[in-house]
């Protein structure tokens, strides 16, 4: 991932509209860059045909089209640029990110700053953990000021007060533009959180529209393993119950294909913006991301 | 296709609904036979139920459980699969489907049992042939020895077990002769519980319920219960009759995620052919919702069909109605459409 | 103790005892409040696995059964919040799964099994 950082892939957005909206779709050309982003868990899906190759649902080839979560996944990790396609509404694309730029960047603000938190706490945890393997436990304490400054330097973190960020942003190139429109427009924010939280517990997502879920994910490499699960659209943890038919559904498609049907959702409430401190969410052992497994009992 | 099913069948499931006309248009007396069996029909026959806190409507007497089930399919036995059977599945002589499910457990264990030991045996074996491998010849007769003693016992256990297997069955039919012929108080521990759509339509569109339809929806729903409640409950028992009164035996779907199983005829005599889904013309699901129960429905072979019901008036006329209990005036402006829904694989549907 | 023939507790029960053929099954004390409503458990053991070869040494194995009703009209109760709480609150600390046993308005009773977390089909 570091290599990535250092030199971040490009991921072309394709511009194109129906009649309510526009609509991007990230895409990848680079075949060295496909190759380095599916060594790091994003595989993306090929979608290159030409129009009279008979086998073209089968083989296909670049452009590798991504899930809006892997791109934002991949921006957020510092492993990704985006730019405009050139195509016949890219350029109207650029006015409309400029004249809705100060209300998609309000929307975003907020959830990234959010996302930034949770990298935060993952990284100190692994880094925790690292020490512990290297048996220097007793230092943490003390150089805890000194590896958190490091922590903070490793993440990608935008802190400024609003006027500042205005300026940045108005200045700021495409990329942080087109984010802020897949942030606002397509992801709901749970579903990113739902994707990032199994991507850290080394699962790899693919649609699952096709099976009936949000994702499809695999324990590892989908050319090498079966999928396990798929994953529902995240719940509102708190107002939103469970469907009971759409559970039978679920376990019951998951019965015949060998997959257990997860549902998920995102605890928010139980933490205060303004507790929202490193130290604080170290402290508090809960997880953000609530998951169950649901299977098939075998009778009834 | 027909003549497959048993003549007892054909017999026992003879009405599709409990109503039994016996009028013949020619003979003025068949229309007076008719108006007394409609009078005392409904004096006499009035199925009792009885509706839990909990909202659920159960029928407790053997008779009723079967002549609902009888005339149309409807309601399930709670410890049943479909048809209420438990009773005679747990006490009734003359079904021999308990006796033989009992046959095939103790079966079952003879065979694990023998199984176990049968494992052992294995086990200590292969550990002499590693000593044998290992030890010099003294030994080695010593191991033969045991290696055959070993041998014959597994060959006894088969034996035994093969006997035990055999004699297994004559011993419990015996043993149930025995548990019949004692004077036991049976209790019935299975009711036939009816889906709340079942009950509305056996009150109101063929009152053969002792109760009236307006008191069943006065006891199913709280006074202030909401809108989107009874909106909801509207739709599902318009789509209920709509499909009964097109001759559909219609039944809980649940099994397969959805609201209801169409069957031509009934269980007994086919697998249901359609799954569907009640959706309120107004709603709209996201794809993965269609999806999902579309790979369900074709999974268990069956056409999922949506339904969709509009209600034609808006909702302050509905709840008005409702208070009123005019229920006839609610259904008759309901539209009722229908979509079929299956998944399209380019490159598997060509024909 | 004496189960309220009226309450889902009770259809659980009779369900699992007279039909799946389930051993000593029965209503839990402890009881979670959530919204206008009283959440217990059952608990009890499943008769011998149907497959022969997974069978439990000792056979002893005790699952916990969170009853839950769904009628065709009323809305729907069962959070995930909700769902973390009855862990919580109704089970032993590392209770890996309950047994979501779904009361109908139709005389079923369908089982679920709901693990805590992801779970692979592969660890089961």
């Amino acid at each position: 991932m570091d290599g990535l950082k250092q030199k971040p892939v490009e991921i072309k957005v394709f511009v194109s509209e129906d009649a309510n909206e526009v609509i991007l779709s990230p895409l990848i050309f680079d075949i060295a860059s496909i190759e380095a982003i599916r060594k790091i868990g994003i595989t993306g899906t090929l979608s290159g045909t030409l129009p009279l190759a008979t086998q073209q649902n089968l083989f296909l080839s670049v452009p590798l089209k991504l899930m809006v979560e892997e791109a934002i996944w991949l921006y957020i990790n510092g492993c990704a640029k985006f730019s405009v396609m050139n195509g016949p509404i890219s350029s109207r694309f650029s006015e409309l990110l400029d004249s809705q730029s100060e209300q998609l960047e309000q929307e975003s603000k907020l959830r990234l700053q959010k996302s930034f938190e949770l990298q935060k706490k993952y990284k100190q945890e692994q880094h925790i953990l690292k020490m512990k393997k290297l048996g220097i436990e007793s230092r943490i304490d003390k150089g805890a000021s000194e590896s958190n400054a490091l922590i903070e330097s490793s993440l990608f973190v935008r802190t400024s007060d609003t006027s500042d960020l205005m300026n940045h942003f108005s200045n700021q190139q495409i990329s942080g533009k087109i984010i802020n429109y897949l942030v606002a427009n397509y992801s709901s924010w749970d579903n990113y959180l739902l994707f990032q939280s199994l991507r850290e517990q080394n699962y790899i997502m693919s649609p699952g529209a096709r099976f009936g879920g949000k994702y499809i994910a695999y324990p590892g490499d989908p050319l090498n393993y079966h999928s396990h699960m798929t994953v529902r659209n995240a719940l509102d943890y708190y107002n939103e119950p469970i469907d009971m038919l759409e559970l039978a559904c679920g376990a019951r498609l998951g019965t015949t294909v060998k997959k257990l049907w997860v549902i998920g959702g995102v605890k928010h409430g139980n933490r205060e913006k303004s507790d929202r401190t490193v130290q604080n969410l170290l402290l508090n052992k809960e997880d953000d991301v609530s998951f169950f497994s649901v299977e098939w009992a075998g009778f009834g | 296709m027909v003549k497959k099913y048993s003549n007892a069948s054909n017999k026992r499931y003879v009405y599709p609904l409990p109503v039994h006309p016996t009028l013949n248009s020619n003979n003025p007396i068949s229309w007076a036979i008719y108006l007394y069996k409609c009078y005392t029909n409904y004096e006499s026959s009035q199925i009792a139920i009885s509706i839990t806190k909990n909202g659920q409507i159960m029928v407790t007497e053997r008779e009723s459980m079967t002549y609902l089930w009888e005339h149309g399919f409807f309601g399930t036995g709670t410890l049943s699969r479909s048809e209420p059977s438990w009773f005679s599945r747990t006490y009734n002589d003359d079904s021999s489907t308990n006796v033989l499910e009992a046959i095939t457990e103790r079966r079952r264990l003879q065979r694990l049992e023998f199984k176990n030991e049968r494992e052992k045996i294995t086990k200590r074996l292969n550990e002499l042939r590693k000593k044998r491998d290992i030890n010099s010849a003294e030994d080695i007769e010593g191991i033969v020895k045991e290696e055959t003693r070993l041998l014959e016992i597994e060959r006894e256990s088969l034996r035994n077990f093969k006997e035990k297997q055999e004699s297994l069955s004559a011993s419990i039919w015996k043993q149930k002769d025995a548990a019949t012929s004692l004077d036991i108080d049976l209790v019935n521990y299975e009711s036939l519980e009816l889906m709340p759509v079942e009950a509305l339509f056996l009150s109101f569109a063929i009152p053969v319920l002792n109760i009236r339809s307006d008191d069943l929806l006065n006891t199913l729903f709280h006074e202030n219960a909401n809108c989107e409640t009874i909106n909801r409950f509207i739709n599902k028992y318009v789509a209920y009759h709509h499909y009964r009164s097109h001759g559909w035996c219609v039944r809980s779907g649940i099994k397969f995620g959805t609201d209801y199983l169409l069957y031509k005829r009934g269980p007994p005599f086919q697998h249901a052919e359609i799954c569907v889904m009640v959706i309120d013309s107004q709603a709209s699901n996201d794809y993965t919702w269609y999806s999902t129960l579309s790979r369900v429905s074709s999974g268990a072979k069956k056409t999922l069909l949506l339904c969709y019901v509009e209600v034609m008036l808006n909702n302050e006329e509905v709840m008005e109605l409702w208070q009123k209990k005019d229920l006839t005036t609610i259904f008759t402006n309901c539209k009722v459409g229908e979509v079929i829904y299956r998944r399209w694989v380019p490159g598997k549907n060509r024909d | 103790m004496s189960v309220d023939r009226d309450s889902i507790e009770w259809l659980v029960q009779t369900n699992l005892l007279h039909f799946q053929k389930w051993k000593n099954v029965e209503v839990q004390d402890r009881s979670l409040s959530w919204k206008d409503r009283k959440i217990k458990l059952l608990k009890g053991s499943p008769p011998q696995s149907s497959s022969e070869d997974n069978l439990d040494e000792n056979g002893t194995i005790e699952e916990y059964i969170l009853p839950v009703s769904l009628s065709q009209y009323n809305e729907q109760y069962l959070t995930l919040e909700c769902l973390d709480e009855v862990y919580k609150q109704l089970c032993d600390p590392f209770t890996e799964r309950l047994l979501l046993a779904i009361v109908n308005d139709d005389g079923t009773i369908v089982f679920y099994y709901i693990y805590k977390g992801i779970h692979g089909p592969g660890k089961v």
